[in-house]
């Protein structure tokens, strides 16, 4: 991958990225730190990464990434800034949708990582496992768990609601 | 510990193992397990597809599980425990259009399910757009990479240039030896000043070539010779001018060159020829051109400037000058297309 090619990725795929990490994290501000060291590290071996791979590697660097820095802060359980950081990132959408967020929230790491690959990317079962380091048998348990607690969750609203 | 772990439900055992899920009760009795049943140790995370017969009376494994890991899927085995797992095939996609049709029929016959079936389609997130705010900050720009000994010896030449200009000494009259990689633009030069309407030559007592007024460098009647010589090196090598020279040079060239006379002698209008000599200073507009010709010029730094052509495959050339009673100095420099002149003041 050329210097070229590199820019093409970044004007590309940065928003997805950024995207990916903020519905992870919650936080901007982290979330634009993990963009940069993302970037920052397909950088430093952009000549060995293959023009059409690098979303894929783009996306694992990033989940990587990630999984570092929750480890790292320990956010499982809170988030630094979560409260406000939430009402930010999804005062945008609508009822459902805000529902949905909440709901995938409850979600562990893994599953809510496979179920934001699979609907914002459009990934396939292989290519979540790539990026994941998990067998694509794991990646569809995960999924079919996640899409089920979902609408557990959903279910629960409406009868609250 | 909840329950025990067995083959029919092992898998959601293993999965929760991997993950980290289990107690430490339970990773021990898991631990055990597979050490008792050796064949189902998988290297890394890749989990057998060895499904165990799902029945009412032994199965403590999650449906979903259980028909997640499953090869392919079966609507015969729909029923209102597992509608779940199809309805979340249907949103994956892993089901065919029959299937879907049998599945609808199936929700048709049951509409206290019809609810989970439109809770199940709203579990897909839709697509949203975030814009990264510093997407600028990671372009990388595409830098040219100069080599730093490029950028020294332009350097050094440039401060000999300096040093020059406020009085080192050179000396007069050398002789020029332009290196190898400037004769080509030298040549090129040369032609490009070359004018269709020089003037015919003037006969000589000496059968020299007839001149017009304005002189190349030949031998008068009188026996005096013109030094000016703008384009011949005493070595017949073509140096090269300034570009305003040139052009002011060229524009010289346009003015029409009167003819010699049948006996060789110039027309009463044409003035004879004068030696540079017997020129006044404020009189002559070829002062410039008297003070920068190449064979006043030395070039002080020759093997510097041959090493930087010859590596750069780009000609360059320095040359300059002291200023005298009669001429000023100055220096020229030449990088490619780049040229640098300095006409210096006289003592």
């Amino acid at each position: 991958m050329n210097t070229k090619e590199y820019n093409n990725a970044v004007n590309q795929y940065a928003d997805n990225i950024y995207r990916f990490v903020v519905k992870h994290t919650r936080n901007k501000m982290l979330a634009d730190d993990i963009v940069q060291e993302t970037f920052a590290k397909v950088w430093e071996k952009h000549e060995s990464i293959q023009a059409d791979k690098a979303k894929s590697y783009l996306f694992t660097t990033a989940y990587h990434c990630l999984v570092d820095v929750m480890k790292k802060e320990n956010r499982s359980a809170t988030l630094d800034g979560y409260e406000s950081a939430s009402s930010e990132v999804e005062s945008h959408l609508f009822d459902v949708q805000k529902v949905l967020h909440e709901a995938l929230n409850t979600l562990p790491e893994i599953q809510k990582t496979v179920v934001l690959l699979r609907d914002y990317e459009g990934y396939h079962y292989d290519e979540i496992a790539e990026i994941t380091n998990l067998s694509e048998s794991q990646v569809k348990v995960y999924i079919f768990r996640a899409r089920q607690a979902l609408k557990s969750y959903l279910k629960e609203i409406e009868l609250v609601a | 510990m909840k329950e025990n772990i067995t083959l029919d439900n092992y898998e959601a055992f293993y999965l929760d193992y991997l993950e980290g899920n289990l107690s430490l009760v339970e990773q021990k009795a898991f631990e055990v397990f597979l050490a008792q049943h050796p064949h189902l140790a998988v290297e890394g995370d890749e989990l057998p597809v060895l499904i165990p017969p799902v029945t009412d009376e032994n199965s403590h494994a999650s449906p979903i599980d259980v028909f997640a890991l499953q090869q392919s899927i079966d609507l015969s085995e729909l029923n209102e425990e597992n509608v779940d797992f199809y309805l979340i095939a249907k949103e994956e996609g892993l089901l065919s259009d029959s299937q879907t049709k049998e599945l609808l029929t199936w929700l048709v016959a049951h509409p206290s399910h019809q609810v989970d079936a439109a809770l199940m389609q709203q579990t897909r997130f839709k697509n949203e757009v975030l814009i990264y705010p510093n997407k600028n900050k990671l372009v990388q720009k595409d830098a040219r990479i100069i080599p730093l000994w490029w950028a020294g010896a332009a350097a050094l030449a440039a401060g000999i240039a300096l040093l020059i200009t406020f009085g080192w000494n050179t000396n007069e009259g050398d002789s020029i030896q332009p290196n190898q990689a400037t004769i080509a633009q030298k040549n090129k030069t040369k032609q490009q000043n070359e004018q269709p309407n020089q003037a015919p030559p003037v006969n000589q007592q000496n059968g020299s070539q007839q001149n017009g007024a304005f002189d190349h460098g030949h031998t008068f009647k009188n026996g005096t010779t013109n030094q000016v010589n703008p384009y011949n090196a005493p070595n017949n090598t073509p140096i090269i001018l300034p570009s305003n020279d040139q052009q002011q040079l060229a524009q010289e060239n346009k003015k029409p060159v009167p003819k010699a006379n049948d006996d060789g002698s110039l027309p009463p209008n044409i003035p004879a020829p004068v030696r540079v000599g017997d020129i006044p200073e404020e009189k002559t507009s070829n002062q410039d051109l008297a003070v920068l010709s190449t064979n006043e010029m030395r070039n002080p730094i020759e093997p510097i400037t041959e090493v930087l052509s010859n590596k750069l495959n780009t000609p360059i050339d320095f040359r300059s000058a002291k200023p005298t009673a009669d001429k000023k100095g100055g220096f020229f420099l030449k990088i490619g297309k780049l040229e640098v002149s300095h006409k210096g003041s006289k003592r």
